[in-house]
């Protein structure tokens, strides 16, 4: 059998989380997102920075600095108004890929929410990479810890797994802080995607607002293990927060345990609703349904990502 | 007072150590890792208690299951309150159920109830109602008394043992039975005597021991109504061989004459059925001539004709039963060398005699024969059997006789107290002639002619003969009825048939004495419901008491036999007796009758005292105090209630589950 051309090389590095079958879901991944956009601009994704290329946008009033080729004279002969020609950029879509590494994220079973959230992050970078936008990566807790280069070209793939599977999870989540950090970074503005348990004290609502100042296109991708939304705890035990160590004792009856999962359900709400408000994407992700499962969600959700 | 029937239980208590050590020893909670204690902080603020609240919630859990532990523990030492003597609850308890006939009296006909059965439920209920930790003993009130139950506190045997109690068809001595239960109460005080019965067996004024407990009568039945025999007996006509006097007494304790039929049977196939009438509360005698053909277990059975005209409570009075002994016929050998015509006839007519005829020159002996007749001929030696000499001649018979007779005799004298001469007439008979005899030393004269004796009658120690001077041509007598008498009188009165022995017919209850031969190892009986008993015999016994004679009707007695001796007995019957003659009967004596025929047992009418000193009614269970109510009661079921109600109220409290 032939190899596709546009699949990995066999020879290539696979691991444990991105396996051979990892590999191929997502080849299948990025066939479905190029047919569901197919009525679309065919291969890239229309930027919304205004340039300087051939095809009209729109006007705008004239300021002082401002090129004074791209006044419209035939404007200003008929309305004696200022106005400045804009014209659609034709530009290489970014793709910025947040992961939070606390952790926290290292908890759940089978599949840790670290593991579910690097695939989450692998396979959003390869249908971004098919498409000829530039990835990149990052991973943070209580800071951005590492990020990447640029990556385009769907051969970038690999360069994407060595630098998922090197991340480790470790540290305490700050979001607000971790995000205001990484939204100051001199970069291009493009999609921001964070990927995390958000299980912050002090939750959302900063790292989400200097994402919005800094004018990147946000989306949440909220990993959820199951046990963590339903604890299978009983009787007296004493719980031990992953990140801070804090032991808290408890007598898990049933009138707790329903009380916690109130509290966890009012968390994920809360988020939500707050995502909503400020028009950022958001979409929970229970490590129990496969990862591919909730990529065809994302996209035939519209409007996220790609 | 309380007291303990279980003391040893009390080291259980020791589980509470542990659970006490369980409680004061902190709980190593296990270690859980989370993502985050986020939730689980918010959810604590929300349930956040104050610690004493906890600890109290944690007292209190301890405390439920102290509580279990102590009730489960008391319960299981069974206490029990042993109320004060003063009208307290005895120590023990001696019921006494009247076993006796009326307590067969059928109460509740739809379900066969009878009293006794009414008796022995209401024995059960007392005992479950007796205070844990007293004794009961029971006694059966029979014709004797008898302890069914020993003094135990076992309750489970005494119901067995109730329940195995059967009725008897005898009279009943409840003061007997009272008399053992005071001696059994004596070492047991304080004690109570409970007497289950319908009353009677108890004389008028009886009298107890004066540290007698107290007895308390708990009269049994209702009905009142029933006819029954109360006297039964049969015997012989003295002047016939086959007819029978019935002596039957009945009693009529209804209000109303009742009509009765009267079966009459002999071994077991019913000869004759009578209709009587016995007056409203009557006792009447009846007396019936029957004819019986022959000896054997004569029974008689009454029933009413209709039940709606007179109840009849008791059946078990409407039996009796006795034997009629039977009769060997009498052999007799005639040796005739004359006319023998009317006295042959005389003789095989009669079916009491079994006759032989033989000619004199065939005459060798006597033996066998319960008599011989010699008409006009004299043996040639003395006969072994009695003998009657008709008009003999000869210096070998033991009456002196002439060889002339003397003409034309009349009877002078007539003896007629003599057996002889019952129903025969002779002083219109005419004698054409008659031998003069002398009669010897010691005989009697029966008839007395002009001639000299007419019939002498000799009686010795071992030995009757008998003369008749005036053969059948010297007479007209043979055309009278006075001859076959005569003849009959004769032969029974030298033949001297031996009638079985009767036995005396028992009352039920009764003790039977039992003739033993002094090979007999062992007397088998069967009893008239068809039970089989036996009793060993020892060496040298001539007689066996046999007293379960409870049951009314005919007891059948067996002897098994040492085998050597058997077959010497057998030996000795083949020989004795003439093979012709030989009979194979059972031994007649190995049966004997038992009737209940009591006029107060088939009186069933329950009385409402028995007549007895210090008697007190029963008394109820009545709950005057906390003491006595506590005392009537099982303590150890209310704690177990308590115990488990303990552990339900831990369990809803800290661990139920709820199901959404």
């Amino acid at each position: 059998m032939q190899q596709h051309p546009t699949a990995p090389a066999a020879d290539a590095k696979v691991s444990d989380v991105f396996g051979t079958d990892f590999l191929k879901k997502l080849e299948y991944l990025a066939i479905v997102a190029k047919r569901l956009f197919s009525g679309m601009q065919k291969g890239e994704r229309r930027s919304t920075r205004r340039g300087t290329s051939v095809e009209f946008a729109d006007y705008r009033d004239y300021s002082q600095g401002d090129d004074l080729r791209h006044i419209d004279w035939n404007i200003y002969g008929r309305l004696e108004k200022l106005l400045l020609k804009m014209y659609e950029e034709e530009a290489e879509l970014f793709v910025y890929l947040l992961v939070d590494t606390s952790r926290s994220m290292a908890w759940g079973g089978p599949v840790a929410k670290i593991d579910y959230a690097k695939r989450v992050a692998a396979a959003i970078a390869y249908i971004a990479l098919s498409s000829q936008d530039r990835v990149v990566l990052s991973t943070f807790n209580e800071g951005v810890m590492e990020k990447s280069e640029p990556l385009q070209g769907k051969r970038q793939i690999f360069s994407v797994f060595d630098f998922l599977e090197r991340a480790e999870s470790f540290g305490k989540t700050d979001l607000g802080g971790t995000l205001d950090d990484w939204a100051r970074m001199k970069m291009r503005k493009g999609i921001a995607v964070v990927v995390s348990d958000f299980l912050d004290e002090k939750g959302v609502e900063d790292g989400l607002r200097a994402l919005r100042t800094a004018r990147f296109e946000t989306h949440l991708v909220h990993v959820v293990d199951p046990r963590e939304a339903k604890p299978d705890l009983e009787g007296h035990v004493e719980v031990i927060d992953s990140e801070t160590l804090e032991k808290r004792q408890v007598f898990v009856g049933p009138e707790i345990l329903k009380k916690y999962e109130e509290e966890f359900g009012s968390f994920c709400r809360d988020i939500e609703h707050r995502c909503s408000e400020k028009g950022v994407g958001y979409i929970r992700a229970l490590t129990d349904v496969p990862f591919e499962d909730l990529i065809l969600r994302m996209l035939r959700r519209g409007g996220f990502v790609l | 007072m309380l007291n303990l029937l279980n003391p040893s239980a009390l080291w259980l208590a020791m589980v509470g150590l542990p659970v006490l050590l369980l409680f004061l020893l902190k709980v190593r909670r296990r270690e859980v890792v989370v993502p985050s204690t986020l939730f689980w902080r918010r959810v604590l603020e929300q349930k956040r208690e104050s610690a004493w609240w906890r600890r109290l919630r944690s007292l209190l859990s301890l405390l439920l299951h102290l509580l279990f532990i102590a009730a489960g523990v008391f319960a299981l030492t069974q206490p029990f309150v042993l109320p004060s003597e003063k009208g307290g609850q005895p120590r023990l308890s001696v019921i006494i159920i009247d076993t006796s006939a009326s307590m067969r009296t059928v109460e509740d006909e739809d379900k066969g109830e009878t009293r006794l059965d009414i008796a022995k439920e209401r024995i059960k209920a007392k005992v479950d109602a007796l205070t844990p930790g007293t004794k009961v003993a029971v006694i059966a009130a029979g014709v004797r008394p008898e302890v069914v139950m020993p003094v135990t506190d076992d309750r489970a045997s005494v119901r067995a043992a109730v329940d195995a109690i059967e009725g008897t068809d005898t009279g009943g001595d409840l003061m007997a039975a009272v008399d053992l239960a005071d001696d059994l109460a004596l070492a047991n005080a304080p004690a109570e005597v409970a007497v289950f019965s319908d009353g009677g067996g108890v004389p008028a004024g009886a009298a107890r021991r004066d540290d007698a407990p107290t007895l308390y009568y708990h009269r049994i039945g209702i009905e009142d109504r029933n006819v029954g025999v109360t006297a039964f007996a049969v015997r012989r006509l003295p002047a016939s061989d086959s007819e029978v006097e019935m002596l039957v007494g009945l009693k009529n304790t209804t209000d109303k004459e009742a009509a009765l039929e009267l079966q009459v049977y002999l071994d077991g196939v019913l000869l004759d059925t009578v209709g009587v009438e016995v007056a409203a509360h009557a006792d009447e005698d009846k007396v019936f001539n029957r004819t019986m053909p022959r000896g054997g277990a004569i029974g008689v059975a009454i029933s009413v004709k209709s039940a709606a005209a007179a109840g009849d409570g008791l059946p078990a009075d409407n039996y009796a039963y006795t034997l009629l002994a039977e009769r060997d016929p009498v052999k007799v050998l005639l040796v005739s060398a004359g006319n023998h015509f009317f006295l042959s006839k005389a003789l095989s007519e009669n079916p009491s005699f079994e006759a032989y005829i033989v000619a004199p020159a065939d005459f060798t002996s006597s033996a066998g024969m319960d008599c011989v007749i010699f008409n006009e001929v004299a043996p040639a030696k003395a006969p072994v059997a009695n003998a009657l000499y008709v008009g003999s001649v000869g210096s070998k018979i033991p009456f002196a006789a002439e060889p002339k007779k003397l003409d034309l005799v009349t009877v002078r004298y007539l003896d007629d107290e003599h057996p002889l001469l019952r129903h025969v007439e002779l002083h219109d008979a005419a004698f054409a002639a008659s031998r003069p005899v002398t009669a010897p030393e010691g005989s009697t004269v029966v008839v007395d002619g002009t001639g000299g004796p007419m019939l002498i009658a000799w009686e010795r120690k071992d030995r009757r003969d008998a003369y008749l001077a005036f053969t059948e041509s010297d007479s007209d007598l043979p055309l009278r009825v006075a001859y076959p008498n005569l003849v009959s009188n004769l032969v029974t009165w030298l033949g001297e048939p031996r009638e079985e022995e009767t036995p005396p017919t028992l009352h039920t209850g009764d003790v039977a004495r039992i003739p033993v031969s002094k090979d007999t190892k062992r007397l088998l009986v069967v009893l008239p419901n068809g039970e089989e008993d036996s009793v060993e015999v020892r060496p040298g016994q001539t007689s066996v008491s046999y007293a379960h004679t409870d049951h009314a009707g005919i007891y059948i007695v067996t002897e098994e036999r040492d085998e050597k001796a058997a077959a010497a007995a057998a030996a000795a019957d083949a020989t004795g007796t003439a093979g012709a003659l030989a009979k194979g009967a059972a031994p007649f004596a190995r049966r004997f009758a038992a009737n209940l025929t009591d006029a107060r047992e088939s009186d069933i009418s329950p009385v409402n005292e028995l007549g007895i000193e210090d008697e007190r009614p029963p008394t109820a269970v009545v709950a005057s105090d906390l003491w006595s109510w506590l005392a009537s009661r099982p303590l150890w079921r209310y704690l177990a209630i308590i115990a488990l109600a303990f552990i339900a109220l831990e369990w809803v409290l800290y661990s139920r589950r709820w199901v959404y």
